[in-house]
């Protein structure tokens, strides 16, 4: 072997980037093997067109967790500044939800009274509730047949946590966890509008409609982390995402991490334990252990030969659902659409396409039969007006998320659908937003099959698999190998397909760094 | 007040009569006020056509717990079950699915459409019951407060802890899955061939306004797994004379305790003192004294309607507001000229002496759903059919017979709200849909009762329809049935408890409410 290392990263992600890091600075001989020349994983930027770019999964970074910003040093890079965080275009006059509650309260006052009185109380039991996972996706999740005296410990601390927030918000936590989304809004509010814009942040890049249940849990999730009073913010980053990457490579760089082109081809495992990879140009780097950050599919069927695992540890991982729904369409923009009431320098939040919980409910319908929503619903952002660096002077980008359209098509291929879900979503945009489509100079299409091909995303999944209640905590990414340990020695998972999964950016990573530290001192 | 109580039970359903049985055998004096002039609830058989009779709601049993059966001497007093033997599914392509009472017999005929399939019939036959073993203490139990600090709550933990670290992580894990999953996602992990999952998934739907891509169905799926009959998991079966006949013995055995039951008085209200329930005044303005009174309607009569909102703390009144309940089943009864012979499997048979089950696909099932999630009855519905007669022919005159076709799904909520003429369309739509696979039924039928779940109401009280007394969600189980702080049988106005399906464990003939709030008043005393 030519080279031989403490560790090999397979994925140069922000993922694969935080455990090289958090190893290296512990003393680890790292290299992170990437196949890409960018790093950035799912998260890199592409030039759609000429003088034009985007990350467009930037809007899937979510939370960065501060054990992460602390561990790694990240604290530079954080800014919030979207406001109003969500604007809700269709369906009437825009309704705005702002970083302030009372502001936000006083717009809702138009749509609904009562709705605006509720607001804050409502604001705030979401931020309790998400809180309680934030303190959770700290560490591992407990395994449920604790053995050892510390994992016991976790668990019943665990519970202590549950029981230490007083009676009625472990009632709520309990409670709201299965419910739908849809239960949720209808327990709080009236106006239809404000019932869909809400609804729309629990369903994002899952394959269930706002009256599944478990919708409720994919809302608080996504506010992990969120500031009191700030619902649909999503991880805004002095620079972009870009500025996230570039740090984690010069802190990589700065810690001894190397980082090979290549893709590996195989784990190399040796007297039931981890010798090595091989990649596919041949090359084997030897290692002790190896930290994937591919998604859970394809780091244990595909890398690893299936004689070393158990069957029944096969058919788990062939049962973890990815089932992307949302392609992505970038759009290079000659300006910068008008939004009533919202001034240009105030589109830097999410616009989103959602008029009540019927129009999404029905957008999801398609999917159970394989079709993509004839009126889907849309989230758009305008990366450029925060980064002028992504367009030209004077020229925007925006990037498009349309949800629902299915991987797995039937009757119909991706190739023949690519364009015919990107003319609707634009025109549909174009009826909320008067002249946008004559303001769309070039466009690139990212379905579902694309973001699987272009970005590594198995069935386009950003998530490395559907954040539902039974793949998340101990089931992720299988149940009892929820804490990052594989069952082949020396073999880890560290991307969003493993706990706490995809949004709580670097944390997988983190974690799967912290169990290989754990495993070489038992 | 003249005449006084130890107990009133207000309504005169199974899980009342349970109730009263048991406490009238611990030696109290209990009075049973029915407000129809049968017993039974949804649990009635009744002689609507000259001739025929109807297990006019609920139509099977199999949930019904096994030490109700054995302290009430149920068989002694005229309960008999008589098994279900087996369900066919007509398939799209024109051939059938059939599942037999011979568990080797079935798994050659799943073969014939999946040697896989007829595989892994055996080991999810297996988990399946490994899993309904699991939850069964759990149904027995006075669900414990994870909240409190109480050494009782603290007890029933540290004990359900225990229970389930002792089922080991894999079946933990499998029953968690359960809990949160899909019927279909669930089914998808074991199954290939369509018409199995969708036969299956139909359990998931069940009482339920959920398809069976929602999640949460593959709980309900299991609840319907938890059946026994003499011990045998999963097996169902009519009683002899129809349902109504399970009320009645029960009705018997508390009787035979010395409970004395009233039918046609309707409870008005509990009457309130000081924070205490002293009585019950009737419609007809009759007041009865009792030291304890106890309802056995759903959450919202319980607290609601029967007692006033001043007397209850604000949280209970908004979560009783809150509970779900959404009927979502209608109901169709029918008196035949002769047998359904359906093309799938023409003729005569055993398959007539079993159910037919009309779920060809998971997309029939999803799209029946979705015509309900947006307020229409399902124009090709899910149905469960079962000719009860060629088990109990005593049911109709001889070479006559009666159908029960259990539809899914009839929104409690329909667009415009139901009407006669709606009521007719839907049982058109069961009809016209039946007849697709049997082209003799049309012609065949002497009279017909259609139910829909605002007629499910209006008859039997049942909030919405609903045949859970409260959808069986996750949210609204446990600890959490009906109602936070609420869930062990008392409310709190003292000396008033609740004893009905909406109470932990819930619904579908089990007795276990009406059994455990009875062992929850004597402890209380």
């Amino acid at each position: 072997m030519a080279t031989s290392v403490d560790t090999v990263v397979v994925g140069a992600g922000t993922n694969g980037l935080v455990a090289a890091i958090a190893l290296a600075r512990g003393g680890s001989k790292v290299i992170v093997v990437e196949p890409n020349d960018d790093l950035g994983g799912a998260f890199r930027e592409v030039e759609f067109a000429p003088g034009f770019k985007a990350a467009p999964l930037a809007g899937d970074l979510g939370y960065l967790a501060p054990d992460v910003v602390r561990g790694i040093g990240l604290g530079a890079l954080l800014e919030s500044r979207s406001d109003p965080t969500v604007i809700s275009i269709a369906g009437g006059e825009p309704l705005s939800l702002y970083r302030q509650v009372d502001r936000t309260a006083a717009g809702l006052k138009r749509f609904s009274a009562k709705d605006a009185e509720k607001w804050p109380a409502f604001a705030k039991r979401i931020h309790d509730l998400a809180s309680f996972f934030g303190q959770v996706y700290r560490n591992a999740p407990p395994r449920i047949d604790a053995n050892t005296i510390g994992e016991f410990l976790t668990l019943a601390g665990l519970g202590r946590k549950l029981r230490g927030m007083g009676k009625v918000a472990m009632v709520e936590v309990l409670r709201t966890v299965p419910m739908a989304v849809a239960e949720l809004v209808d327990d709080w509010f009236e106006s239809d509008r404000l019932k869909g814009t809400i609804a729309s942040l629990g369903v994002g890049d899952i394959c269930q409609g706002p009256i599944s249940g478990g919708t409720a849990f994919t809302l608080l999730h996504r506010h992990v982390g969120a500031e009191l009073g700030v619902l649909g913010e999503r991880l805004q980053l002095r620079d972009g995402p870009q500025a996230l990457i570039s740090a984690l490579a010069d802190r990589a760089e700065a810690a001894g991490v190397a980082i090979q082109k290549g893709a590996v081809a195989r784990v190399v495992v040796r007297d039931d334990r981890v010798a090595g990879v091989v990649l596919e140009s041949g090359d084997e780097i030897g290692c002790r252990e190896v930290v994937s950050t591919l998604d859970p599919y394809r780091s244990m069927l595909e890398l690893v030969d299936p004689i070393h695992l158990d069957p029944e540890f096969i058919q788990a991982i062939r049962n973890v659902r990815f089932r992307g729904v949302t392609t992505k369409i970038l759009v290079a923009l000659d300006g910068l659409p008008a939004v009533p009431g919202v001034a240009p320098s105030e589109l830097n939040g999410t616009l989103v396409v959602a008029p009540s919980v019927r129009y999404l409910e029905k957008a999801y319908d398609a999917t159970k039969y394989g079709q993509s929503s004839s009126e889907p619903f849309l989230e758009v952002r305008f990366p450029s007006v925060a980064q002028a660096r992504l367009a030209p002077a004077g020229k925007h980008v925006a990037v498009i998320s349309v949800q629902y359209t299915p991987y797995a098509l039937r009757g119909a291929q991706w190739d023949q659908q690519r364009d015919v879900v990107a003319d609707r979503a634009i025109g549909l945009l174009d009826q909320s937003l008067p002249g946008f489509a004559s303001r769309v100079t070039s466009r690139t299409v990212l379905t579902p099959r694309d973001l699987e091909t272009r970005f590594g995303l198995r069935e386009g999944a950003v998530s490395q698999g559907e954040m539902m209640l039974d793949q998340i905590l101990f089931m992720r990414p299988v149940a009892g190998w929820a804490r990052h340990a594989m069952p082949v020695a020396g073999l880890f998972l560290g991307g969003a397909g493993t706990h706490p999964g995809g949004g709580i950016t670097g944390m997988p990573g983190w974690l799967a760094a912290q169990s290989v530290v754990a495993r070489r001192k038992a | 007040m003249a005449n006084s109580y130890d107990a009133i039970i207000v309504g005169g359903g199974h899980n009342g009569l349970v109730t009263a049985a048991y406490l009238a055998k611990a030696g109290k004096r209990v009075l049973v006020l029915e407000r129809r002039h049968l017993l039974g609830g949804a649990a009635v058989s009744e002689e609507i056509f000259p001739g025929f009779t109807y297990s006019v709601f609920s139509y099977v049993v199999s949930l019904l717990r096994p030490e109700i059966i054995r302290d009430l001497e149920l068989p002694r007093h005229g309960l008999q079950i008589l098994p279900l033997e087996s369900t066919v599914t007509p398939l799209p392509n024109g051939d059938y699915l059939a599942g037999w009472g011979d568990a080797d017999l079935t798994r050659r005929e799943i073969y014939r459409h999946s040697p896989k399939d007829a595989d892994a019939t055996i080991e999810f036959g297996r988990l399946m019951h490994h899993m309904a073993m699991a939850v069964r203490p759990i149904l027995g139990m006075i669900p414990p407060d994870p909240t409190s600090m109480a050494p009782s709550d603290l007890a029933g933990l540290l004990k359900l802890g225990g229970h389930f670290r002792s089922l080991g992580a894999e079946r933990f894990h499998a029953m968690y899955k359960l809990m949160t999953m899909s019927s279909a996602d669930y089914l998808d992990e074991w199954f290939e061939f369509d018409g199995l999952k969708a036969t299956k998934s139909a359990s998931g739907i069940i009482g339920t306004f959920l398809g069976p891509r929602s999640p949460g169905s593959a709980y309900v799926l299991l609840h319907h797994y938890m059946g026994e009959i003499d011990g045998a998991f999963r097996a169902w079966g009519f009683a002899k004379g129809g349902t109504g006949s399970i009320s009645n013995a029960i009705g018997d055995a508390a009787r035979s305790f010395g409970a004395t039951i009233r039918t046609e008085a309707a409870v008005k209200h509990v009457l309130v003192k000081g924070g205490k329930a002293v009585g019950v005044v009737l419609d007809s303005g009759e007041e009865i004294a009792a030291s304890t009174v106890v309802s056995s309607l759903d959450p919202r009569r319980t607290f609601l309607d029967l007692v006033e909102s001043k007397d209850l703390p604000d949280d209970l009144v908004d979560a009783v507001k809150r509970f779900k309940f959404r009927g979502s089943s209608g109901k169709v009864n029918l008196a035949l000229s002769e047998l359904p012979n359906f093309t799938c499997l023409p003729g005569i048979g055993p398959q007539h002496r079993g159910a037919f089950s009309i779920s060809p696909s998971l997309d029939y099932l999803e799209r029946a759903y979705d015509d309900a999630k947006y307020g229409e009855f399902s124009q090709h519905p899910y149905m469960d059919i079962v000719l009860p007669s060629m088990i109990d022919p005593g049911m109709a005159p001889p070479g006559k017979h009666v159908m029960s076709i259990f539809v899914q799904y009839a929104p409690y909520h329909l667009n415009g709200g139901w009407t006669d003429a709606k009521r007719e369309a839907f049982g058109d739509a069961v009809v016209n849909t039946v007849a697709e696979y049997a082209p003799n039924f049309k012609s065949s039928i002497l009279h017909r009762q259609v139910l829909t779940p605002f007629d499910i109401e209006r008859i039997t009280g049942l909030s919405e329809g609903n045949i859970f007394q409260g959808e069986l969600a996750l949210q609204q189980l446990f600890f959490l049935r009906p109602a936070a702080n609420w869930a062990k049988y008392r409310t709190p106005i003292r000396g008033y408890y609740q004893c009905g399906a909406g109470t932990h464990p819930g619904g579908g003939i089990m007795g276990a409410s009406g059994r455990l709030a009875a062992l929850k008043i004597l402890a209380d005393q």
